[in-house]
């Protein structure tokens, strides 16, 4: 499963959130910012689930 | 999607732009500035609301609702040439714009000139998992020569033996 995690130089203890009209889709760690998909959610090229359709979550 | 630490004091190092891109082929996570996983084609021009285009493989088709004729031009300047540009964006940050057109004909034929479309490799194909052996299946061997092999009671593997 893909999953993403961000570079983050951090002083603190961090809490990471996740904001935009696709977040939907995914969870994020509060404590290490690792994205993944929901375990709802099966990407299909042929079946975009991104709001305007194009592919490409933001 | 914009990840945000509410915890860090610095606002301007607290977000970052982050995309999930559904390929043909892929996905990924990358930074929303990233360049294209693919060459991505987009279509612009005054006569592109006629013309849909695959952004993978850059195949354009017109939109279903739009049936040109010769005669019935609904191109902006109404010869029957629908004008429009074809822009490949491609991971290595090179844009090649590329002019293409679709003529129609007096006999109503379509004639276009176009970039010929990216031939994209199919996807791998799921692994075939076969069924697991039914609950109290036992295997077992018989015959002249059974005695030289083993056989796993559970998964029917058969093995010399040793």
């Amino acid at each position: 499963m893909p999953k993403y995690k961000t570079d983050w130089v951090v002083n603190q203890v961090p809490n990471f959130t996740l904001q935009g009209p696709d977040a939907f889709l995914f969870e994020i760690d509060p404590a290490t910012g690792e994205i993944t998909l929901k375990d709802w959610f099966t990407p299909d090229f042929n079946d975009a689930w991104d709001v305007n359709e194009d592919n490409t979550t933001s | 999607m914009t990840v945000i630490d509410t915890e860090n004091p610095d606002a301007g190092a607290a977000t970052s732009d982050v995309e999930f891109r559904v390929t043909p082929n892929d996905q990924v996570f990358v930074s929303a500035d990233a360049a294209p996983v693919l060459t991505e084609f987009s279509i612009s021009g005054p006569d592109t609301a006629m013309f849909d285009i695959n952004i993978y493989t850059g195949e354009v088709t017109l939109k279903d609702w739009f049936a040109p004729a010769d005669g019935d031009n609904w191109d902006e300047d109404e010869n029957g040439v629908y004008d429009f540009t074809i822009t490949a964006n491609a991971p290595d940050g090179s844009i090649t714009e590329t002019p293409a057109s679709l003529t129609i004909t007096a006999e109503g034929e379509y004639i276009f000139d176009v970039p010929d479309p990216i031939v994209l490799p199919e996807p791998e194909p799921e692994p075939v998992i076969p069924d697991p052996v039914p609950f109290g299946t036992v295997f077992s061997l018989s015959g002249d020569d059974a005695v030289v092999f083993a056989i796993d009671e559970t998964t029917g593997a058969v093995t010399l033996n040793d």
